[in-house]
């Protein structure tokens, strides 16, 4: 039974970050390979705090907090970028992010943070917390895509000049998308530090951020079932096969090369074109 | 008094090519200016000039008298200029409507942070499914621009400019890739759009619609004014014949 519960509450962690990043590169069209840079924000920050003794849940919020005004930083220094320039942009951030922390005995060096303390509610009940989190990162994704928010983000993924010629403050919705998504990437972050229960600054590098980008990929750019799947599937599958563990990177890649190649909507599309495939065969 | 819109010596430089050289040039209120000159006349650059999409160091634009150059394209479409482009950019991932439904929605967009609580499309979907039938592409609603004609494409940028409900709507050839017909009947309500009010300066190549339509024409050839006034002064001057048609040969026989 604990060992489902871990397995849980990966997942949960993981559709968690897969979504926050879905808000950024899946509604709002910008690229991100540095994400999880924003999640090691929000992990240092929630540990280092519980670890001094202040309580689990205003230490995640300020994970929040901290992740989000970083998000907003690295959102204003890349408005100018687009692309394949953000795509370096951002990968450059996340390499910043590890090579400050490795230096600042502070933060625990190479070494990492151990003995964060326990968040106090119980495995299952920090289970069902991580669970609820998932939920509303879910609920809210879903009710933004409804909003005249996602609708904004739909026009700015799709052609930002355009947008801007009808009016459209682009800029200002880049912040938002950059400010959400990376809030909720330091929400996984200290979710994941109260987890293991010991962070380092490989927890958080180029693999992890390429993990998530898998996560959104795969399960189908901006499509928010799509990427809970995936997150979910991806999260513990590493867990159950040892091998998978082993060539993680092997493994992700390829079925990023697979995606990107023979469905490139991810596994929204391809499910939906098997659903239109079949019900041209019944009528 | 002040004009709705006026351009002072606008210049603009490609690298070694001069596009604009200090063009100037004014619209008044319910104005139907159409802005009419060879390719590579400096037609588009000017209007993208007045857009903000192309800014210049020299010079500058006015709109009611207020200085609006240096501000970014955004505000000034909020400000009230609105321009549909010469080549059409739908966005590929709405249907027609929801193309016009975003630029209906233009208040709604006005404060990003308050758009997360904003649900509703009704009323710009009426908006935009009256601004769809006028243009005569109602039929076209919920298809995807991916696949439609370029005529249909054209007169969703017509539809999308118009939705914002601009002070000034600038038209960048709208006639284009439409047949005789449709052209004629797209003119017609461009016309009558004028007549109701709407300042409008159209780019155009379709000179018996311009001829037909506007009440004062631009000329621009290699990037200088070259007349301006009312349609029939303006091409009767033998220059603006020269640009469009070349000098006359004279063989002798």
């Amino acid at each position: 039974m604990a060992y489902e519960i871990s397995l849980l509450i990966v997942m949960g962690i993981s559709i968690t970050a897969g979504l926050s990043l879905n808000l950024i590169t899946g509604f709002c069209g910008q690229i991100s390979l540095g994400h999880a840079a924003f999640m090691g924000i929000g992990a240092y920050t929630s540990a280092l705090m519980t670890k001094n003794g202040l309580p689990f849940f205003p230490s995640l919020a300020a994970g929040m907090l901290t992740a989000g005004i970083a998000g907003i930083f690295v959102g204003l220094c890349s408005l100018r970028v687009r692309h394949d320039f953000l795509a370096i942009t951002t990968m450059g951030v996340g390499f910043l992010f590890l090579g400050i922390v490795r230096q600042q005995d502070a933060l625990g060096g190479e070494m990492g943070i151990s003995g964060i303390p326990d968040p106090g509610l119980g495995r299952i009940g920090f289970l069902l917390f991580v669970m609820g989190c998932a939920a509303l990162v879910v609920y809210l994704s879903l009710y933004m895509k409804r909003s005249w928010l996602g609708f904004a983000f739909d026009a700015v993924a799709d052609d930002e000049d355009t947008a801007g010629m009808l009016g459209l403050d682009v800029t200002q919705f880049k912040l938002i998308a950059f400010a959400i998504g990376t809030s909720l990437a330091g929400l996984a972050g200290g979710l994941y530090a109260h987890n293991i229960r010991f962070i380092d600054p490989d927890s958080f590098g180029f693999v992890e951020s390429i993990t998530v980008l898998s996560m959104v990929v795969i399960g189908g750019i901006g499509s928010v079932w799509g990427v809970v799947i995936a997150s979910a599937v991806l999260s513990v599958l590493p867990l159950w096969f040892q091998f998978i563990e082993d060539y993680k990177l092997l493994v992700y890649g390829l079925l990023l090369f697979s995606v990107m190649r023979f469905s490139p909507g991810g596994l929204s599309a391809l499910c939906f074109n098997i659903f239109s495939f079949f019900r041209k065969k019944l009528t | 008094m002040n004009h709705l819109l006026q351009v002072h010596s606008a210049t603009i430089q490609f690298g070694g090519v001069k596009a604009l050289q200090e063009v100037s040039f004014h619209l008044d209120q319910e104005d139907l200016l159409g802005l009419i000159g060879p390719n590579g006349a400096g037609k588009t650059t000017l209007m993208r000039y007045v857009t903000g999409i192309n800014d210049s160091k020299t010079g500058h634009v006015e709109l009611s008298g207020l200085k609006i150059s240096g501000l970014p394209v955004y505000q000034r479409v909020k400000l009230g200029i609105s321009m549909s482009q010469q080549l059409v950019r739908p966005f590929k991932s709405m249907s027609f409507l929801d193309n016009v439904v975003f630029a209906a929605g233009y208040h709604k967009t006005e404060k990003p942070w308050k758009t997360l609580f904003i649900k509703s499309r009704i009323q710009e979907k009426q908006r935009a499914l009256t601004l769809l039938e006028r243009l005569g592409i109602a039929d076209m609603a919920m298809e995807m621009p991916e696949k439609a004609p370029l005529g249909y494409l054209k007169r969703l940028e017509v539809a999308r400019a118009m939705a914002i409900d601009p002070k000034i709507l600038i038209l960048d050839e709208p006639l284009a890739g439409l047949n005789q017909r449709e052209a004629e009947k797209l003119a017609d309500t461009l016309s009558q759009l004028n007549q109701q009010g709407q300042s409008m300066i159209l780019i155009e190549h379709n000179l018996r619609e311009v001829m037909r339509i506007c009440s004062r024409l631009v000329v621009l050839d290699n990037g200088r004014l070259l007349a301006e006034g009312s349609p029939k002064s303006v091409l009767s001057q033998s220059h603006v014949q020269e640009a469009y048609l070349g000098k006359e040969l004279h063989v002798n026989p």
